[in-house]
C-alpha cells in the first residue's frame, strides 16, 4: 500500500472510531438524538466490522466492504444471541460494550496506520 | 437521371448525413466526461418526480405497472444509459458507475419503500414481531413460532432496536433497498475474481439488480443471510480458489471410461473445445497469517447462517460440498464443518421445531412435481387475465435469465474458457429443493441464491476476448427484456403486498387496546400483524361464504368457547382474497354487513382501510 492509501485508511479509521464512540455513549446514556438511530447502527455494522478487518491490508474497495458488512453483521448475531443463551438480556449496556471495545480497535488502526504512512513517507 | 432517381438520391444523401449527424453527436456525448453522471442525476431526478404518481394502495391487478408514469421508465431508462455511457470508456471510471448502480437501484428497488408510508409485506412484520418479542424480554419463544428456534438475526435485531431507540419495524421499511446495494459487494469480488473486464464486471451487477424481482430481500433472515453467503462466496472465490484440484476420488469416478464417454459425447454435441483453461483470474498471495484471519471470518458467517436460518445452511453446505468435490476450493473440509454445525444445531437448539415434525420436515425429499406445483399450479387457480400477466412474467423473468446464462457459459467454454465456479454455484442451490420440505416458496430462494453466479455468466457475453456482435446484441435484448418485465414481476403483487396505513393502525390499536390472551380471527392470513405470546392468530377462512345462519352459529360457538374472540378485516386481506382468491371484488364489504347482521359482532375500531370488531354471545332474537 502507498501513501494514498494509508491516508485513506486513516480517514476511515477516525471516522468509525470517533461513531463507535458516540453510539457506545448514546446506548450507555439513553439519550436521544434525533440521528441516534443510524449513528447506533451504522457504529454496529461498519464501526465493528471495521474494527477487526482492519487488521488485514485489503485494497480491493469491493472485498473490503463485504468484509466490513459481514464481520459487522455477524458480531451483532453472535453478542446478541450468546446474551440470550447466557440470559443476561441488556440490550444497552451490550452495545455500549461492543462499541466501546470497537472503538478501541478502531483507535488502534488510527495509531498503527499512521506509523505506517510515516514509515511509508520514508 | 429521371426526377424520381435523383429524389431518390438526394433522400439517400439527406438520410446519410442525418445518421452522420446523430451518430457524430452521440458519440461526443458518450465521450462526453459528464455523460453518465449527468445521466444518473436526471435519473434519480425523474425517479424523484414520478414517485407522487404512484399509489400503492390503489394497485391493480396487475401490482403498480398500471400506474408507473412515463418519467418513471424514463429515470430507468437514464441510469441504464447513464452505465451504459461509462463503461464504453476503456476503463470505465469507477465512481460513475457506481453512481449509476446507485441510480439504477433506487428505480428499481427504492419505489416501493419510496412509496409507500407503512412498510409493505405481512411476513417482514411478523420477523418484526419475534424481534420485539426478543427485544423486551431476551427469550426467544419457539413453541409460539418454529422460526424462533433460529432467533440470531432476531435477537441482533432485538438488541440494535433497544440501543437505537427504536422498535423492529425501523427495519423494514428501506431494507429492500439498502440489501439490494449490499449484495452488491460480494457480487462485485465475484464477478472481478470471475470476469476479465471491468466493464463485464460492472455489467454483472446490472443484471442483478434487473433479475432481483423475487422479493425475497425484504428484512427477514433469508435476505440477510444471503449477504452472508455471498460474502463468504466472494471470500472463497478471492482468496481460497483453486483451478480443478480434484479429490482422489473425484478424479476415479470422473476417469472411469463410461462416465468419460458422456462427458466427451456432450462435449461434441456441444461444440466445446476440449483444450479449455479455467477462466477464473488468478488468486492474489497472502500471508498465512492473513489466510487463518479470513478462514477464521469465513466460520464465524457460517456459524452466524447457522443461527439464524433453516434453509440458508443448507444452500451452503451442497454449494461448498460440491465446490470441494470439484476441485474450487482450497477450504476442502468447510463444508463438513458447515454441515457439523447445521446438524448440531438442528438436533440441539432446534429440537422444538422438529420433535413430533418429523413428516413435515423430511415427508418432502425429491417430490419435485410437488414444489413445481406448490410453485407454480397453486398460483394459476382462480387468477384473472391481468393476474395471469404478472404470474407469468414471475416465470419469464428467471427463464430469460438462467437461458441467458447457460448461453454465456457457453459461450464462453466455446472460446476456450471455462467458468466451472460460477456454473457450480448456479446450479448446486437446485439440489436443495429436492432435499427439503420447503414448499412452493424453495424455487424463489433457489433462484435468489443462484442468482449471483448466474448474472456473473450472464456478464461472460461482454466479457474481453469473447464479445462479438452477436453476443452484445444478445447482452442487450437480455437487458432490455428484463428492464421491460421487472415491474411487472417485481410489482405485480403490490395491491395485497402493500400494508396500507390503515391496517397498520388498526392491528396497533389490537396491541394496544386487545386484552392478553385474545383471539384474533381473520379470513386471510395477510396482515401487518404477528403473533405474540399475549395474542394468537387464527385463520377463519369460513367466514367468507358461509350463509348468514352459519355465521351466527360460528360466531355463537366462537365466543361462548372463547369471550375473548375479535375479527380484524383489512385492505390487505381484502385485496388477497381478490387478486389470488378469485374472490368477488366487493367480498371483504359483505362479509362485514353479514357479520354485523347477525348481532354477535360489535365494531370496537375502525381506519380508513381496516375494522375491528369484538365477537359476543347475542342474546337477543334476531334472526
Amino acid at each position: 500500500m502507498n501513501r494514498q492509501a494509508f491516508s485513506i485508511r486513516l480517514v476511515v479509521d477516525v471516522v468509525l472510531a470517533v461513531t463507535c464512540a458516540t453510539g457506545a455513549y448514546l446506548s450507555a446514556t439513553g439519550q436521544h438524538l434525533p440521528e441516534k438511530d443510524i449513528i447506533v447502527l451504522f457504529a454496529l455494522i461498519a464501526g465493528c466490522g471495521w474494527a477487526i478487518v482492519g487488521w488485514t491490508d485489503t485494497t480491493e474497495v469491493a472485498f473490503a466492504g463485504t468484509l466490513v458488512v459481514a464481520a459487522g453483521v455477524v458480531v451483532s448475531m453472535l453478542v446478541s444471541i450468546a446474551a440470550v443463551g447466557a440470559h443476561w438480556w441488556h440490550p444497552d449496556a451490550t452495545v455500549s460494550v461492543l462499541l466501546g471495545a470497537a472503538c478501541l480497535g478502531n483507535s488502534l488502526h488510527v495509531v498503527r496506520d499512521k506509523a505506517r504512512r510515516s514509515k511509508c513517507a520514508r | 437521371m429521371s426526377d424520381e432517381e435523383g429524389n431518390t438520391v438526394d433522400d439517400d444523401r439527406i438520410a446519410v448525413r442525418t445518421r452522420d449527424a446523430v451518430s457524430s453527436v452521440v458519440g461526443a456525448m458518450l465521450q462526453w466526461k459528464w455523460s453518465s453522471i449527468t445521466a444518473c442525476a436526471l435519473s434519480i431526478l425523474l425517479w424523484s418526480l414520478s414517485l407522487s404518481s404512484i399509489h400503492p394502495y390503489e394497485a391493480t391487478d396487475t401490482g403498480l405497472v398500471s400506474m408507473l408514469p412515463v418519467i418513471w421508465w424514463l429515470a430507468l431508462l437514464l441510469a441504464l444509459v447513464g452505465l451504459a455511457a461509462e463503461i464504453q470508456r476503456d476503463p470505465p471510471r469507477a465512481a460513475p458507475c457506481v453512481l449509476s448502480l446507485v441510480a439504477l437501484t433506487l428505480v428499481l428497488h427504492g419505489t416501493l419503500p419510496a412509496t409507500e408510508v407503512t412498510p409493505r409485506f405481512s411476513a417482514a412484520y411478523t420477523i418484526a414481531a419475534f424481534s420485539d418479542q426478543l427485544a423486551k424480554t431476551g427469550s426467544p419463544l419457539p413453541l409460539l413460532d418454529a422460526r424462533m428456534s433460529w432467533p440470531a438475526l432476531f435477537s441482533a435485531t432485538g438488541m440494535a432496536a433497544r440501543a437505537m431507540g427504536v422498535d423492529s419495524r425501523w427495519f423494514l421499511r428501506w431494507a429492500p433497498l439498502v440489501l439490494n446495494l449490499l449484495y452488491l459487494l460480494p457480487l462485485k469480488v465475484i464477478a472481478n475474481a470471475t470476469l476479465k473486464s471491468p466493464r463485464a464486471r460492472w455489467l454483472a451487477l446490472s443484471v442483478f439488480l434487473l433479475g432481483n424481482w423475487i422479493d425475497q430481500d425484504y428484512f427477514s433472515p433469508q435476505a440477510v443471510d444471503l449477504l452472508l453467503y455471498l460474502a463468504v462466496i466472494a471470500i472463497l472465490v478471492r482468496v481460497f480458489a483453486t483451478r480443478g484440484r480434484q479429490p482422489g476420488v473425484v478424479r476415479a469416478v470422473v476417469a472411469f471410461r463410461f462416465v468419460a464417454a458422456i462427458a466427451d459425447r456432450l462435449r461434441r454435441i456441444l461444440r466445446l473445445p476440449k483444450a479449455a483453461q479455467p477462466g477464473e483470474m488468478p488468486v492474489p498471495p497472502r500471508s498465512i497469517a492473513e489466510l487463518a484471519f479470513l478462514y477464521s471470518i469465513v466460520l464465524a458467517i457460517a456459524f452466524a447462517i447457522v443461527a439464524s436460518h433453516q434453509f440458508t445452511p443448507l444452500a451452503m453446505c451442497v454449494v461448498l460440498f460440491v465446490l470441494a468435490m470439484a476441485g474450487r476450493t482450497k477450504l476442502n473440509l468447510l463444508w463438513v464443518i458447515t454441515s457439523v454445525l447445521t446438524v448440531a444445531w438442528f438436533s440441539w437448539l432446534a429440537r422444538t421445531y422438529w420433535v413430533g415434525h418429523l413428516h413435515a420436515v423430511f415427508g418432502g425429499i425429491g417430490q419435485v412435481g410437488g414444489v413445481v406445483s406448490g410453485t407454480v399450479g397453486t398460483r394459476l387457480q382462480n387468477a384473472s387475465a391481468e393476474r395471469l400477466l404478472v404470474l407469468d412474467s414471475r416465470l419469464a423473468v428467471p427463464a430469460v435469465i438462467v437461458l441467458s446464462a447457460a448461453l454465456g457459459f457457453w459461450w464462453s467454454w466455446r472460446r476456450g474458457r471455462t467458468q466451472w465456479t460460477l456454473a457450480i454455484l448456479a446450479v448446486a442451490p437446485v439440489a436443495v429443493a429436492l432435499l427439503t420440505n420447503y414448499g412452493g416458496e424453495v424455487s424463489l430462494r433457489v433462484i435468489l441464491f443462484s442468482l449471483a453466479p448466474v448474472s456473473v455468466l450472464i456478464a461472460l457475453l461482454v466479457d474481453a476476448g469473447l464479445t462479438t456482435r452477436t453476443s452484445l446484441a444478445i447482452f442487450v435484448v437480455v437487458i432490455a427484456l428484463t428492464s421491460a418485465m421487472f415491474p411487472l414481476a417485481r410489482y405485480g403483487n403490490e395491491s395485497f403486498e402493500a400494508m396500507a396505513p390503515g391496517d397498520v393502525a388498526a392491528t396497533d390499536w389490537i396491541q394496544g387496546h386487545v386484552p392478553t390472551g385474545s383471539i384474533i380471527l381473520v379470513v386471510i392470513d395477510d396482515l401487518p400483524m404477528g403473533e405474540s405470546p399475549s395474542l394468537s392468530v387464527d385463520v377463519a377462512a369460513g367466514l367468507a361464504f358461509a350463509p348468514t345462519d352459519k355465521d351466527r352459529r360460528v360466531l355463537t360457538a366462537t365466543a361462548k368457547t372463547d369471550p375473548n374472540a375479535w375479527i380484524l378485516l383489512t385492505r390487505s386481506q381484502d385485496e388477497y382474497g381478490t387478486v389470488v382468491e378469485g374472490f368477488p371484488s366487493d367480498w371483504l364489504s359483505t362479509l362485514e354487513k353479514r357479520l354485523l347482521a347477525t348481532g354477535n359482532v360489535e365494531v370496537k375500531y375502525r381506519s380508513s382501510s381496516a375494522v375491528v370488531m369484538k365477537v359476543h354471545v347475542n342474546t337477543g332474537s334476531k334472526t
